[in-house]
């Protein structure tokens, strides 16, 4: 069967095109799977598919990556591995639970013995599943149990989904493999490389970073197709947007599919520096949602205004942006736009591409320089 | 889905034992006290996660526990894991993402469990409970607890268990099983989902409607008009709480009358019937306690007929004690209850036609029997049961022995029914003037049958009253006392003339050719009133003889 992996860039109406899918496919009595790894992402795909059919058919069933992994992957088979149930599991927020300080915590190796040790997947207290270690857990009971899991897998569904496929790390890919080795199933993946801001665990196994990621889908023999429009972003804010992984070669342009503009913001549209000698006066004017680190970021500007912390932006969406940017933002709009290629994680890289893709009709910097950047235009009142 | 294994730890009457099941209709056949009941409530428990129609939660008591179970933890020395569990474990087909391999035998398969076990966290509560071990006399059920997954390890609720049974059990209609609830619970199965809505959304509407009647307003302005009672206001109103929906404010009328005045065996009916009809389709099990309770034979006929019709895509489950079920709904679709466990789906097609067509046979006797002895017509029947009297002073049923008239069905059909039950099966055959042709010859075509055959080698004797006859012909006065016995006095005048021989022949002729049955019978019953000792063939007193 097919294995598709859609390349989606920001605002593409990634959730539209799987609710549309699910719902045609679920509307011919096929039995549907839709993953993501986050809350809120399952939120809006059940509202979205509410929105388009009126309610959820049985049919169609949405879960969270973790959930998934302990109900289907997992229990089922767990006892080539574990003789008790595994109750729940136990979400690691502190990273990795058998590392302390970059280095192992004796007594937590995954084989004692040649035996399975149980503290290395499960909290010594109830026996819960540590989420770091909740893919690797599957793949092993996949090997274990001689893939009854997937077989089992195979019986419920005729499509899955994985929404927000870049969250997906290590583990989570050979999960993936497994799964697109059901003869009989439509496999999707769906996501944006660029907007990873957080995984599904800790990891030193490959594949880590986008291009790793990229290229494991392709050896798997998923076909990869661009979705590379904007429902979000007027073509401006696209094209800037654009630049941050430019470099990389990979990504096609985005286009805006935004046609109109409604008359009360046609007055500002695009993508602007704006100096702190006018911010005050840009605020009072445009009420953009003002995008920062943290919450001690410019607490002067902030207090009474709408405010988010760039780690919490994404899939949201406003009709303007005022951005205060990082030292890093500051050096691209100066040109440097090779200043992520040396970062350790893609993390800063993909933020900026996060945060400049939430308006959809202006975009704002804090900055009192002109930016090198064609698109960008220094605003004055 | 359908249920096609059940296996039982310590519920009720089983210790531990396994039944499988057919797909389609399941007929479960036992003595009174067998366990028909208790399988059926094990399906409920696994299945609905109810006990006699009530939440599991509240119905954990010893009742639920096997009787030896509880011995051994009494007699054994207390400690906590001594402690007896249930384990009900119904092993399923059509529910994938049911599918695992945590079951007690580590099959991967789709399937469900309920297990209902002391609770761990009680173990304080337990240690002072066994303080003085003597003093304990009950298994201390209220530190039980219980838990329901799926084979996928994966908690199981009324919503997702994708499985659903109905129990339509004529006794839950008595008001202390909670009637009102068990009876909705049988219209709500038989309606569409719509119709379920529908019914309680006009039914809040009315009760609203209710409250806003002038008469009960101004009912309710003079019940404390000087607030004497309330400084608030207070009012008789309707309960429209959303929690109680129309299930426990409307119920069925039968022309006009209701549902619990109807007549007993008209409410059998159509619970039954309703139960089938399942309009929205969402019952995979259907189970049925004695359809035939309360029924006439012409109502039973018409109940089967749509058993037979309206059972499509349902797996059903009926406990009866009635022949009549059994054999027209199929008897391959037998599940004995007798000690061991028993399926006849392998029973020669054959006869099972043939007891569909012809269902009157008695066949649940020869089933259920411990020891049968088959017989050819209803003289054989007094006739050996009056040697049984003579020799242990009392009826062979007593003793849990079946004589059995085959009549037009004929030996062989009783045979395979008794065939997949190994009991020591009897015949009394007459020779018919051919002890070669048909007692050797016939027997030939049963070699591995487990039966042994009576009947006279000696073709003179050629059936009951020859054979009689023969035995009592050593000299002229034996001979005229049997007559006198076997014949009406009318008839005995014109036997009464002749020599031993020209005697012997005359009641031989009497009893012989067609038309001679009502003699015959006549002639038995005379038999078995009797006083006088008269001498019985050797086949017969053979037949009756269980002094091993």
């Amino acid at each position: 069967m097919i294995k598709r992996l859609i390349l989606a860039s920001a605002g593409a109406g990634k959730s539209e095109l799987i609710s549309k899918e699910a719902l045609e496919r679920a509307a011919d009595g096929e039995h549907i799977l839709i993953l993501t790894y986050t809350e809120s992402n399952q939120k809006e795909l059940f509202k979205k598919i509410c929105r388009l059919n009126g309610y959820k058919p049985t049919e169609i069933v949405i879960k969270g990556w973790f959930t998934f992994l302990l109900e289907d992957m997992i229990r089922p088979y767990q006892r080539c591995i574990f003789s008790n149930r595994i109750p729940g599991i136990n979400f690691n927020k502190a990273g990795d639970p058998n590392k302390r300080g970059g280095r192992n915590i004796p007594g937590t190796a995954e084989k004692i013995d040649g035996k399975y040790n149980s503290i290395h997947y499960l909290t010594k207290a109830s026996g819960k599943a540590h989420t770091s270690y909740l893919s690797k857990l599957s793949y092993r009971i996949y090997k274990e149990s001689k893939k009854n899991n997937i077989g089992r897998l195979s019986g419920i569904y005729d499509a899955v989904f994985i929404d927000e496929v870049q969250d997906l790390v290590g583990w989570d890919f050979d999960i993936i493999e497994a799964i697109s080795k059901i003869d009989d199933l439509a496999f999707t993946c769906v996501g944006d490389f660029r907007q990873t801001v957080y995984t599904t665990h800790p990891t030193t196994k490959t594949p880590k970073t986008n291009t790793e990621k990229r290229e494991r889908f392709e050896s798997i023999g998923f076909a990869t197709k661009p979705l590379n429009v904007s429902w979000r972003c007027i073509q401006p804010i696209c094209d800037f947007a654009h630049l941050v992984h430019a470099d990389e070669n990979l990504y096609p342009k985005t286009i805006s599919n935004v046609t109109q503009v409604p008359d009360v913001f046609a007055n500002h549209t695009g993508v602007f520096t704006v100096s702190e000698q006018h911010i005050s006066s840009y605020i009072q004017l445009f009420e953009p949602v003002i995008l920062r680190l943290d919450k001690g970021t410019r607490l002067d500007l902030c207090e009474d205004q709408k405010c988010y912390n760039f780690g919490v932006s994404k899939g949201l969406g406003f009709e303007r942006v005022l951005i205060i940017p990082t030292e890093n933002h500051r050096k691209f709009l100066r040109g440097e736009t090779g200043i992520f290629d040396d970062a350790k994680t893609d993390a800063p890289q993909n933020t900026l591409y996060v945060i400049s893709t939430r308006a959809h009709y202006s975009v704002a910097f804090l900055f009192d320089e002109d930016s090198a950047i064609d698109v960008v235009r220094t605003w004055q009142p | 889905m359908t249920i096609k294994k059940l296996r039982l730890l310590n519920f009720k009457k089983f210790q531990d034992q396994t039944f499988e099941f057919n797909n389609d209709i399941n007929i479960v056949v036992g003595d009174n006290e067998s366990g028909k009941s208790s399988l059926l409530e094990a399906i409920e428990v696994v299945l609905n996660g109810c006990y006699r129609g009530k939440p599991l939660r509240s119905e954990l008591t010893t009742e639920l526990f096997n009787n030896d179970c509880i011995k051994a933890y009494l007699f054994g020395n207390k400690s906590q894991e001594t402690l007896p569990e249930i384990l009900v474990e119904a092993y399923l087909e059509g529910g994938p993402n049911l599918k695992g391999d945590n079951n007690s035998k580590k099959q991967d398969t789709e399937g469900l469990f309920v297990r209902i076990f002391f609770d761990p966290e009680l173990a304080d509560a337990y240690a002072s409970f066994i303080e003085n071990p003597d003093s304990v006399s009950t298994l201390p059920v209220e530190m039980y607890t219980f838990e329901w997954f799926s084979f996928a390890w994966n908690r199981v609720n009324q919503h997702n268990k994708g499985i659903n049974c109905l129990f339509v059990d004529a006794s839950r209609l008595h008001p202390t099983y909670g009637r009102t609830q068990y009876i909705n619970g049988i219209i709500s199965a038989a309606l569409e989902k719509n119709d379920r809505t529908t019914l309680n959304l006009n039914y809040r509407q009315l009760k609203a409607k209710f409250d806003e009647e002038d008469a009960v307003v101004a009912i309710n302005d003079n019940l404390d008009t000087a607030n004497e009672i309330t400084q608030k206001s207070l009012k008789v109103t309707a309960d429209i709480a959303s929690t109680t929906s129309w299930e426990s404010g409307l119920q069925l009328a039968v022309d006009d009358v209701s549902f619990n005045q109807i007549g007993k065996g008209e409410q059998n009916q159509i619970q039954i019937k309703l139960a089938l009809q399942n309009k929205a389709q969402d019952m995979d099990v259907i189970m049925v306690e004695e359809p035939e309770n309360h029924l006439s034979h012409i109502n039973l006929v018409q109940l089967i007929s749509s058993i037979e019709k309206k059972n499509q895509g349902k797996q059903i489950f009926l406990t009866t004690h009635s022949s009549y079920v059994l054999n027209k709904l199929s008897i391959d679709k037998l599940c004995l209850l007798a000690g061991s466990y028993t399926r006849f789906k392998e029973l020669d097609a054959k006869t099972v036609k043939t007891l569909k067509r012809f269902p009157g046979h008695d066949t649940l006797r020869v089933i259920l029997a411990q020891k049968v002895i088959l017989v050819e017509g209803p003289s054989d029947e007094l006739v050996l049961k009056k040697i049984y009297l003579d020799k242990y002073k009392c009826l062979p049923e007593e003793n849990g022995i079946d004589i059995i008239v085959v009549r037009g069905i004929g030996f062989k059909n009783y045979l395979n029914i008794a065939k997949p039950i190994k009991h020591p099966v009897r015949i009394v055959k007459d020779n018919d003037g051919d002890y070669q042709k048909n007692i050797t010859e016939w027997l030939e075509k049963y070699e591995d049958d487990t039966f042994s055959i009576f009947s006279p080698e000696d073709n003179s004797s050629y059936s009951l009253e020859p054979a009689l006859i023969e035995s009592n012909s050593d000299n002229v006065m034996k001979l005229d006392k049997l007559a006198a016995i076997m014949l009406s006095s009318q008839t005995y005048n014109k036997y009464n003339t002749g020599d031993l021989q020209a005697k012997n022949e005359f009641v031989k002729d009497w009893f012989k050719g067609e038309k001679t049955g009502g003699r015959k019978v006549d002639s038995a019953m005379r038999i078995f009133e009797n006083n006088e000792e008269i001498t019985f063939p050797d086949y017969l007193l053979e037949a009756v003889n269980f002094d091993d």
